[in-house]
């Protein structure tokens, strides 16, 4: 990322601190978009999320009526045992919100608030009652798509949300902000409008107190448009967040989904490529279910380890530079001399990658999930080894569960 | 097919439910079958969606909502609609993703009072509940309930007409 040009670290310990860490592994942070009303599936949620074969952060997603703040029909749900549509963290005290994130949640495991609301500020209230600091939104991005508030009211709403969050800067936490502006409809949103609109919301974030953020971008229907819309979102953000924590993420399609199983697990798979293929440092999963109903827990960890798993076969975000002699095929990531090599969904060479890198056309993956996988390095390659490799030296994986 | 009458159709989207392109889509498929469509959008209270059908006295209010909180918002909905004296007769029907369970995730229901969810429908709705979600080959039934209201409506006006035929004198 823009290390030379921002003196301020991200904060060990919290979101932004996790992912930069993830990322300088070389690891894609995986996540699910889940959330329960009862309180004891939204902890399951939680842990099955942490324990899943992948570099997890967890999330909870947020009911509708909670979103357009009525909390008096997600109470009395609540009491008739209505499952609700996602977790009501206003309707639920805070003591109930402590408890389901109590010692599962932490530095180890960040978990996000994924709401939808065009006025936060009792969701942010009730966020940092439960000791939590990282969410998402934005003026524009959670007012349009998920009410009818008028723009002016819900940037004053956030720019007093905002308030709430940034508040425990002053006490020590780092809180962190998703922009949802690369999302807004879900589909038929011109890229060009959606980097534009994660950038403005960023910059809105950094003028109402937060210093770490996060920017989004939904994968699209033609790889290589997306690939040139994040690179655009990323210098864009280069240039303009500078002193700023700041990563990209990536959203798994928004859109109508496909119905097939096979059909959703192809497109989450891209997504993954498109992540790695962009640097991007974290990947918002769709499940199988997508297209029919809410996803099971079940359902989401077993998306969460599909997208790790394309991600690490496409290679670690950044790479060594290639050995000089090295003639196996390029990766899309490589920039050098030969530009036709590259395929035609590549982003542009950073300025930063001189060289190339081979990454998994060396070594073959194994089981996943096996602390100590041996694998064949490929026969003549000299390249170094990539940090995700787990031929030859073992490697501890990462101690997410 | 006879020549029916061309409808008033008001499409609104319910309570807590933001998505819009099921709006968005069901407008293009009335305006296709030869409706006339007013589209409230999404995230109506019971008052203002009342009170939006009240000033167009639509023949048909369609109801879409697929957020999984459709069963309790549409019968929310509903209930502020028949607490106005002009649409208490108004056909309504809704359909889309209605519940966050499987049970209603289904195929589409048939009739007015069908039990939905373990629930049933109380005679106030006294339209129609699409429970599933049917693909555009798959509406069928919610075609034939439009030509249902559509004939009534036909009916209607040859009625009024013949009686003003009956009534005007003959000079
Ligand atoms: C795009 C999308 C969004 C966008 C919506 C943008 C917007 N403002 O429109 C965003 C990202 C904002 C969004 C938000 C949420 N979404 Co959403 N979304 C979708 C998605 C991916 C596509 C929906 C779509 O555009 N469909 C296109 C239209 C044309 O089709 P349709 O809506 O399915 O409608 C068809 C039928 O249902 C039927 N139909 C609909 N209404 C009616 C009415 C009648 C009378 C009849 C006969 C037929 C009918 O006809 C249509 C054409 O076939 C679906 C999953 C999917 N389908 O892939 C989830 C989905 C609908 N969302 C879902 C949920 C839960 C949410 C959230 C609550 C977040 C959450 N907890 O996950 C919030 C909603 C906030 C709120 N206040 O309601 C769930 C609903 C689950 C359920 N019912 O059990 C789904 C199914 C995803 C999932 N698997 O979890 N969403």
């Amino acid at each position: 990322m823009t290390a030379a040009a921002r003196p301020l670290l991200p904060q060990a310990g919290s979101f932004g601190g996790f992912v930069a860490e993830a990322r300088r592994a070389g690891r894609l942070v995986v996540q699910p978009r889940m959330g329960m009303s009862d309180p004891h599936l939204m902890r399951e949620g939680l842990l099955a999320t942490r324990r899943a074969d992948a570099t997890t952060v967890g999330t909870i997603t947020l009911d509708s009526y909670t979103r357009v703040g009525d909390h008096r029909e997600a109470r009395r749900a609540l009491a008739t045992g209505v499952a609700l549509n996602g977790y009501p963290i206003v309707a639920h005290s805070a003591a109930i919100t402590r408890a389901v994130t109590d010692r599962i949640a932490g530095a180890s495991f960040p978990v996000q608030v994924r709401h939808g609301s065009a006025a936060p500020q009792d969701i942010f209230e009730a966020v940092v009652a439960a000791g939590l600091s990282a969410s998402e939104g934005g003026p524009i991005s959670y007012c349009l798509p998920y009410s009818r508030t008028p723009v002016a009211r819900s940037v004053a709403n956030w720019e007093a949300a905002c308030a709430v969050l940034a508040r425990l800067g002053a006490e020590g936490a780092e809180p962190h902000l998703e922009t949802f502006g690369g999302c807004m409809m879900g589909q038929l949103c011109p890229p060009s409008l959606l980097v534009a609109l994660s950038v403005l919301e960023a910059l809105f974030f950094r003028q109402h107190g937060l210093r770490s953020v996060s920017l989004s971008y939904a994968q699209q229907t033609h790889p290589g448009q997306d690939a040139e819309a994040v690179t655009a979102l990323r210098r864009l953000a280069g240039e303009l967040l500078v002193g700023l924590d700041w990563h990209i993420v990536i959203y798994t399609y928004m859109g109508v989904y496909p119905h097939s199983a096979g059909g959703a697990r192809l497109l989450l798979e891209e997504a993954a490529r498109l992540a790695v293929r962009t640097g991007a440092a974290r990947l918002v999963v769709k499940t199988e279910a997508e297209a029919h109903r809410i996803p099971t827990i079940a359902e989401n960890v077993r998306a969460l380890e599909t997208a790790a798993r394309a991600a690490e076969q496409a290679g670690p975000a950044v790479g060594p530079s290639r050995t000089p002699g090295c003639t196996r095929r390029r990766s899309p990531w490589c920039t050098p001399s030969s530009a036709s090599t590259r395929t035609s969904g590549a982003p542009s060479p950073g300025p930063s990658r001189t060289g190339c890198w081979t990454s998994r056309t060396a070594c073959t993956l194994t089981t996943p999930g096996a602390p100590a996988a041996i694998s064949t390095r490929a026969a003549g390659c000299t390249g170094p080894r990539s940090a995700r490799c787990r031929c030859a030296a073992p490697q501890a994986r990462a101690a997410a569960g | 097919m006879s020549a029916d009458a061309t409808l008033d159709v008001v499409v609104s989207g319910t309570e807590s439910d933001s998505h819009t392109w099921n709006l968005v889509f069901l407008q293009l498929l009335l305006e296709d079958w030869g409706h006339r469509v007013e589209n409230l959008g999404p995230c109506l209270t019971g008052d203002e969606l009342a009170a939006a059908c009240r000033k167009s006295a639509p023949d048909l209010i369609v109801l879409s909502s697929v957020n999984g909180h459709g069963e309790s918002d549409g019968l929310r909905a509903v209930a502020a609609l028949r607490a106005c004296a002009e649409l208490a007769d108004t056909p309504v029907v809704i359909g889309g993703k209605l519940g966050t369970g499987r049970q209603l995730q289904g195929g589409a229901g048939t009739g007015g009072r069908r039990g939905v969810g373990g629930g049933h429908v109380p005679a106030a709705v006294g339209g129609r509940i699409l429970g599933g979600v049917p693909r555009p080959s798959e509406f069928r039934e919610f075609e034939q309930f439009f030509q249902l209201v559509s004939a009534a409506k036909r009916d209607r006006l040859a009625g009024r007409t013949l009686e003003d035929l009956r009534t005007t004198p003959a000079s």
